[in-house]
């Protein structure tokens, strides 16, 4: 298993290798989530709830399973 | 508004580029919102002057990131744009973005641009950036893209009217691109030819997306989607691997694009502000402290300041009621005026005052982005549910009115998770039930303190709310075992940095949510009760009559003054009318729930709309209105249990009604809306029965342990 951006601590930065092909991929993309980006997880929902990642210029919320599509180099 | 001969311009833009400041800009009160036929998509239209001798119709389409959407509401966006002989097929398109997100605003504007529609692109926000004659060099994007290019901003209404000129030009000179920035491959190509038989545009590009969508494109026929599924299935044309080629392969042109547009490569949006108001406002622990302590203050200020207008609005239409009864006299039609008409019509005003107040605040927190990280905090509980981040704009929605709340769920990507949200939204206390706890919670404890300060009616109130949220949660999560779905669900949210309101976007988004209330509520509480006016106004035969006559007897000999016979005869009369015998007709069903024929009669009345209960009990204890909540309280408090010396209303029976009506499904507007929504009647009729099923189980458990 590869790394994701799941696998990040939190402040922790790191850079898109590539995505998964999943349903929402052309979405993750179209929210600037492309390979070699740079992504910081800077803190987590309660509850077991989304990631708070910034992307860039900007903020995204995700859910978990979409983050481990995710994967880092 | 006859649309058909303006020029159509569409306005399409990525969610949070600042597109409905534009529309509000350029529209501004010439406009109007409906849906879009056969879905629930939300149309807003509106007609404007470019200069003196050119109009213009401006549509204003859903917020979309690409041609590969997620939602319903990119979904009409794609509908449209690859159907040019469809009504709303744009002559030309205004395209929005935001200067500080340009490499990914770009994206939705080429793929338009290859479908070679006409464009004007404009760029927005350019006040958030310092110089930016110097800094921001459209050229090099006019490179890219051969379309006019407009600088502008929404917040100061820079440069608007230069761009309304230039739509002029643009509608006298339609310019429309020659060399596409996306270069279809042999693999799509060969798709493409393989569909020539069945549909063949000019445009390579509208063919592919076509192609790749056809399977849940409106215009595309049945027979149509048959032969394109064949040849998509032989080219691989339908895998998310196209997708993903396509949207990297533009944003591989689009990147040299930004870096020689932006002059320096420095990060442009400032995010200072946000990270810091995030840091408390997100944090695992503050965050939901601060959005509960956020509803509270909501709740609080729209009980204590709608007050007021409420009383005005219900003194207005008492005096105009009793004005048309002393115009018109004492006959059916001015009945069918005053009880009827006037009444439905100020029990649809009455809750103006709160679901305004609600609606401003919700916009506030929306315009100004805290909202997505209600979304973002909120969603993990919220997916165990079934339900998404975005379910709580709706469920807070619903404690003023599940109506604009059904409609709130258009944002929510995956169907399952939209269906669950509807389901539950009723059960959220919304202000109608208000004025029926206010009335029955008195006859369960007395308005005392309890440990101090806490005064304990204001404690039952706060019970009944949390049942109903309680049982909301619960039913969700039986729904979620229940309902089997092939598609996953998501939440990838946007957070976008915190920026004062626009004060004009507010002011239309919540003048939207009143008006679909008033429209669609209203028009459901209107009838419902000019058909209650002849329920109970009329009964079989002769019945009404001798029932008549049997009153004034009656007070003949027990010397009644006269207001005291009148308010006799409409007790009378009511109980022998078609209601009445509908009530007595169920009062065995509601006997094991502790409740008598008239209380019947209240839970018909007020099937269409809640708050019609406190009026019915009004005119069964005869009571001339229902403004005096004292007397009818003390009536009712009188009231014995037919065959006993006790009371009727002690705090059992009170407490089993309450609990009817925090579940039960008691508004018409809100199953028409449900039914609107999910274009189902299996979702409407499981919404009704469900809600009722609970109301009912739920009073006669209640009441058979505590009896």
């Amino acid at each position: 298993m590869s790394k994701s951006i799941l696998d990040l601590k939190i402040g922790e930065v790191g850079f898109i290798k590539a995505l998964s092909e999943e349903e929402l991929t052309s979405k993750i993309l179209s929210l600037g989530l492309l390979p070699n980006t740079r992504v910081q997880y800077v803190r987590r929902a309660p509850f077991g709830g989304a990631l708070y990642i910034k992307v860039n210029d900007h903020v995204i919320g995700i859910r978990p399973e979409e983050a481990i599509q995710i994967k880092l180099t | 508004m006859a649309t058909s001969n303006f020029t159509k311009i569409a306005l399409i833009g990525n969610p949070n580029s600042g597109k409905s400041s534009l529309f509000n800009a350029l529209t501004g009160l010439r406009q109007q919102t409906s849906n879009f036929p056969g879905v629930t998509v939300e149309k807003k239209e509106g007609i404007f002057k470019l200069d003196d001798n050119i109009s213009v119709s401006l549509l204003d389409l859903p917020g979309c990131y690409s041609l590969f959407p997620n939602s319903s509401d990119e979904k009409i966006v794609v509908n449209i744009l690859t159907n040019p002989n469809g009504d709303f097929y744009p002559d030309l398109v205004l395209y929005v973005l935001d200067i500080n997100h340009l490499e990914r605003h770009l994206l939705l504007a080429s793929q338009i641009y290859d479908l070679q529609i006409p464009m004007v692109l404009v760029v927005n926000m350019i006040d958030t950036i310092d110089n930016h004659e110097e800094n921001i060099k459209i050229d090099a994007i006019k490179e890219f893209m051969n379309v006019d290019i407009v600088k502008i901003s929404t917040k100061t209404g820079y440069n608007i009217d230069h761009l309304k000129q230039v739509l002029s030009q643009n509608i006298l000179d339609i310019k429309y691109s020659t060399s596409p920035i996306y270069h279809i491959n042999s693999k799509e190509k060969a798709g493409i030819n393989a569909m020539k038989e069945v549909i063949n545009y000019d445009n390579e590009y509208l063919n592919k997306i076509i192609l790749h969508h056809h399977n849940w494109l409106s215009h595309i026929s049945p027979s149509q989607k048959i032969n394109l599924s064949a040849i998509s299935d032989i080219s691989g044309f339908q895998n998310i691997n196209n997708q993903i080629n396509e949207t990297m392969a533009r944003f591989q042109s689009i990147n040299p694009i930004v870096q020689k547009t932006l002059k320096s490569s420095k990060n442009y949006s400032d995010l200072s502000v946000t990270d810091r108001i995030d840091a408390i406002v997100t944090h695992k622990i503050a965050g939901p402290i601060i959005f509960f302590l956020i509803l509270f203050f909501v709740f609080q200020a729209i009980f204590s300041w709608a007050q007021a207008p409420m009383e005005w609005i219900e003194n207005v239409f008492a005096y105009m009621g009793g004005y048309t009864k002393y115009v018109l006299g004492q006959g059916w039609i001015a009945n069918l005026l005053t009880d009827g008409i006037l009444a439905g019509l100020s029990g649809v005003l009455v809750f103006v005052p709160q679901i305004t107040l609600l609606f401003l605040i919700i916009a506030i927190l929306e315009e100004s982005g805290y909202m997505s990280r209600a979304v973002y905090l909120f969603d993990g509980i919220f997916k165990r549910f079934g339900m998404n981040g975005r379910s709580i704009v709706a469920l807070v929605s619903s404690g003023a009115c599940a109506v604009p709340a059904i409609m709130s769920t258009r944002t929510i990507g995956s169907w399952k998770e939209r269906i669950i949200t509807i389901m539950v939204s009723p059960l959220i206390s919304c202000s109608a039930r208000l004025p029926v706890y206010a009335l029955l919670v008195a006859f369960v404890v007395p308005d005392i303190k309890v440990w101090g300060f806490f005064n304990a009616q204001g404690l039952v109130f706060m019970g009944l709310y949390l049942a109903g949220i309680m049982m909301a949660f619960i039913v969700a999560f039986i729904l979620d075992r229940l309902i089997k779905t092939e598609y996953k669900s998501h939440l990838l949210i946007e957070l976008p940095i915190y920026k004062p309101p626009i004060i004009k976007n507010i002011f239309y988004s919540v003048k939207e949510k009143v008006w679909a209330f008033i429209a669609s509520a209203g028009k459901v509480i209107m009838i419902i009760s000019i058909v209650l006016w002849f329920l109970s106004s009329f009964g079989p035969g002769d019945r009404l009559e001798k029932a008549e006559n049997e009153a004034i007897s009656f007070a003949k000999t027990n010397n009644y003054s006269e207001e005291a016979t009148d308010n006799l005869v409409a007790s009378y009369k009511l109980e022998n009318s078609f209601a009445g015998i509908l009530g007595k007709t169920i009062e065995p069903a509601i006997k094991p729930l502790g409740f008598d024929w008239k209380i019947g009669i209240a839970l018909i009345t007020s099937f269409a709309a809640r708050e019609v209960f406190v009026g019915t009990m009004a005119t069964i204890y005869s009571i001339g209105s229902a403004d005096d909540d004292m007397t009818i309280r003390e009536k009712m408090k009188a009231e014995l249990r037919p065959g006993t010396q006790k009371p009727l209303y002690d705090p059992v029976t009170s407490l089993s009604l309450l609990i009817f009506y925090v579940f039960a499904m008691q508004c018409m507007s809100t199953l028409a809306v449900t039914l609107k929504e999910t274009n189902s009647w299996k979702w409407t009729l499981i919404q009704l029965g469900y809600l009722t099923a609970l109301a009912y189980f739920g009073s006669l458990i209640f009441y058979q342990i505590f009896s």
